[in-house]
């Protein structure tokens, strides 16, 4: 990588487009992706799956025996999660919403709101924060559901939006002020079926304002 | 809920799908570009269906394995009881009947002691209270439906536990120790999650739900453990299912029913769905209703014969300040009468329910 910027004499934009790809050629080969990690699929070695004598054959003439780059580039296959089956689940960090892959995010975010699909927009685009609002949802969410300091948790840690965007308050007897700041107002709206179903207490009307 | 398999790789069993993305990826492979993959004649087809079909079984394990780990995936009952227990939540697969009378006695009643009835359809019911009723005196008290009292005396000392089937009523369960040298009986006060342990009792216990059945344990660190110097007697009343809803029961002859209230709340084993219902109702709604979401599960949840259809139940805010619409299509009228009280003992104080579509 060095030899690029040191001897070539062109624009830093080429150098760029260089780098990419050869980063790009070493994907696909004998690196898993453009971090330089190697295939987790490469941890069972082909020497633990076939006989000596075929291992022996394949490394005096590896064209001759074709069946071991088959099956080395099928557990490489098998057992990545972003370019084959997926096989290699992180089992001991599936149960840990903060660690988890990111594919396994919207079975939490199904447990604590059943029924709202996380799949579709505009949930989708804040499905990721789940992270971040299940971090102290059970204190700050769940014990407290309905008044105007958890609806303002959800917003904020769910929803993605800035603390001191949004104030939520009674208003009145039986009904909840929601005031944002008037860039976020249409952001809000996005979401109005989603926090009438799964956040607002029923019974209660809501009123959305601009702070 | 619709959950996006195809970005779940594990999700994929169909054959031809693995064979295909399969192929894709060894074609891109620059040490195997001169192999004919696609040609169904040629030995290294034959190599991919193996290689599919082996790919396709360890599918089935993984997505086993994933979907049954999480509550809203699980597809077996006793993956999400499982699931349940690590949220101290306890879900009941039945429950029987109960009802709350007022007794007066002329003479002691002690616990369990049984009541004969009639169910609706006709048929024998017994009902047992749980608590003792001293001779001459009058005390509100629950009364169970249930085939009969059974006792457990399979404790384990080593786990300080004993595991009772599935087919009891949990909320019939007590549990007695007995010292051996002295024969003195103590009753252990039992915790759950809207019962809390407290540092003053140290004879208490709880129940949770197992991989086969309740597990009824005093391990926790403010309990104190039991040897084997004391013996261990669970005692509970196996479950009827609804037979006794709405039944009638008999006053025994030392005593005199000073109200009569019907037992209601008895279910059938509960479907997967309605256990999950009744597990995110109690976890995440900590078992009140605020929002819409947190009455459909409850009502789900309730056991309440004619309530297992989400796409019946209709919930929304009513045209008065503070009330709610509540309406199940299709729902008869005492399990109309049944939700209502049901859900009224969950709502918050100064919410007005109404049974309207």
């Amino acid at each position: 990588m060095i030899l690029f910027f040191n001897n070539q004499p062109v624009t830093t934009e080429v150098k760029i487009q260089k780098l990419l790809q050869r980063a790009q050629e070493l994907y696909g080969s004998d690196y898993y992706n453009l971090q330089n990690q190697y295939w987790f699929g490469d941890n069972l070695t082909i020497q633990s799956l076939f006989p000596a004598w075929i291992v022996r054959e394949y490394d005096e003439n590896p064209s001759n025996v074709l069946v071991i780059p088959i099956v080395k580039n099928y557990l490489r296959w098998l057992l990545s999660l972003d370019y084959g089956y997926g096989a290699q689940l992180d089992w001991e960090n599936i149960r840990s919403p903060l660690y988890c892959n990111s594919k396994f995010l919207e079975t939490y975010a199904d447990f604590n709101f059943f029924g709202a699909d996380f799949s579709q927009a505009p949930l989708s685009s804040v499905l990721p924060n789940i992270r971040k609002f299940l971090a102290n949802a059970e204190r700050d969410y769940n014990n407290q559901k309905g008044t105007p300091d958890a609806v303002k948790y959800l917003i904020c840690n769910l929803l993605g939006f800035d603390w001191a965007d949004v104030d939520v308050y009674t208003a009145n007897a039986a009904i909840l002020q929601v005031d944002v700041t008037s860039a976020n107002y249409n952001r809000l709206q996005t979401f109005k079926s989603f926090l009438e179903e799964h956040v607002f207490p029923a019974g209660v009307s809501v009123i959305y304002g601009v702070k | 809920m619709t959950y996006n398999l195809k970005n779940l790789n594990v999700a994929s069993l169909d054959f031809d799908n693995i064979k295909e993305s399969l192929t894709t990826f060894l074609e891109q492979q620059s040490d195997l570009k001169d192999l004919d993959f696609r040609n169904k004649a040629s030995a290294v087809n034959l190599l991919l269906n193996v290689l599919s079909t082996a790919t396709a079984y360890n599918g089935v394990y993984a997505q086993y394995g994933f979907i049954n780990t999480f509550a809203t995936t699980a597809t077996v009952l006793e993956s999400l009881l499982g699931i349940a227990a690590n949220s101290s939540v306890l879900i009941a697969p039945t429950r029987s009947a109960k009802t709350n009378r007022t007794i007066t006695t002329t003479t002691a009643l002690s616990e369990y002691s049984s009541f004969t009835g009639r169910a609706t359809n006709g048929a024998d019911l017994f009902f047992f209270n749980l608590q003792a009723i001293p001779a001459n005196s009058s005390a509100s008290v629950d009364i169970y439906s249930g085939v009969g009292v059974v006792i457990y005396t399979s404790y384990d000392y080593t786990t300080q536990s004993c595991e009772l089937p599935y087919t009891v009523n949990p909320d019939t369960i007590n549990f007695y120790e007995t010292d051996i040298a002295s024969n003195v009986e103590t009753k252990w006060t039992r915790a759950d999650k809207s019962s809390t342990t407290t540092s003053s009792n140290n004879t208490h216990y709880t129940v949770i739900n197992g991989p086969r059945g309740y597990i009824v344990t005093n391990n926790f660190a403010s309990s104190r453990k039991i040897t084997t110097s004391s013996k261990v007697a669970i005692k509970a009343i196996t479950s009827n299912g609804g037979l006794g809803n709405n039944g009638s029961i008999v006053a025994r002859s030392n005593t005199v029913f000073g109200t009569t209230p019907f037992p209601t709340g008895g279910y059938d084993e509960i479907s997967v769905a309605q256990a999950r219902s009744s597990l995110l109702f109690q976890a995440t709604g900590q078992d009140r209703c605020v929002t819409i979401r947190d009455y459909k599960n409850a009502i789900l949840g309730s056991g309440i014969s004619g309530t297992s259809t989400e796409s019946a139940i209709s919930v929304g805010n009513g045209i008065l300040p503070g009330q709610v619409k509540i309406y199940v299509s299709g729902l008869g009228s005492m399990e109309q009468s049944q939700l209502m009280d049901y859900l009224s003992s969950k709502s918050p104080a100064g919410i007005s329910l109404v049974y309207q579509q």
